[in-house]
């Protein structure tokens, strides 16, 4: 049996990481938000890149934009408010090294989509505004999915 | 830049690593939903919060919502870097990294 220099075996340490895995699987389950919110929150987030893509002189898409922004911040108002009513205040910034890694993806998928769907769409490709919206609306679906509580399942890890 | 790896004996105990684990998913966590969580009496949870508060890693705050007196409890910026020290450090030892 292996032994460090604070006398605990690999063994016992393996059985304290487990429990560690465990609590943090049901965090993920219990922060995890319902199926309506994800399906709703996904389809606004799309609904702006797409809206924000086809913005042009003669259309109202900037409606759409503005409305699809309102719901979205709205559906997230009501799910910070309501698991704070439960007991559990969300992160709303990211505390360690792998959850900064996180919301970085965030922010390079949804910032590069939503760019540059706009401006292919500006010049030309339509389709790119539904691919854009497309894109966003399972990506955010898929990470707010997988990573509610902005932290990878299982791996904690240090920010220096 | 390689993670920081710290024992700390203080959180490796089996209820208040389980605190600190809990507690690193949220900004805050009332005292109630812990206990329920943990699956523990609130004395047993108020002792090893208490050994956590005087080490300066958890941050206990009473607030009054709607009426009723809550508590919330929060790991510190020092009690987050020790448990992620530990955790890696026990990553170390059964070698994970």
């Amino acid at each position: 049996m292996k032994e460090n220099e604070v006398n605990i075996t690999a063994e016992q340490a393996q059985a304290s990481l487990d429990a560690v895995r465990k609590i943090n699987t049901d965090a993920v389950e219990t922060q995890r938000p319902p199926w309506w919110f994800l399906i709703l929150s996904s389809a606004a987030y799309g609904m702006m890149s797409f809206s924000y893509s086809s913005m042009k002189h003669e259309n109202t898409w900037a409606v759409g934009l503005i409305i699809s922004g309102a719901v979205f911040f709205l559906l997230f108002l009501f799910l910070y408010y309501s698991y704070r009513l439960m007991g559990i205040k969300l992160k709303m910034w990211p505390t360690s090294k792998s959850s900064t890694h996180i919301y970085a993806i965030y922010a390079l998928l949804f910032g590069v989509v939503f760019a540059g769907a706009r401006e292919l769409t500006v010049v030309g490709f339509d389709w790119v505004a539904y691919a854009g919206g497309a894109i966003c609306a399972i990506g955010f679906f898929t990470m707010t999915y997988l990573y509610p509580t902005g932290e990878p399942l299982n791996t904690p890890t240090s920010k220096q | 830049m390689a993670d920081e790896t710290c024992f700390d004996t203080l959180i490796h105990a089996p209820n208040r690593l389980q605190i600190c684990a809990m507690l690193a998913t949220a900004a805050e966590i009332e005292f109630k939903v812990l206990r329920d969580h943990l699956d523990v009496s609130d004395s047993v949870l108020s002792k090893h919060i208490k050994v956590l508060q005087e080490a300066g890693y958890v941050v206990l705050i009473k607030r009054s919502d709607f009426g009723r007196q809550r508590s919330w409890l929060s790991l510190s910026s020092g009690g987050r870097k020790a448990y992620t020290g530990h955790v890696n450090e026990l990553k170390r030892i059964v070698g994970e990294v």
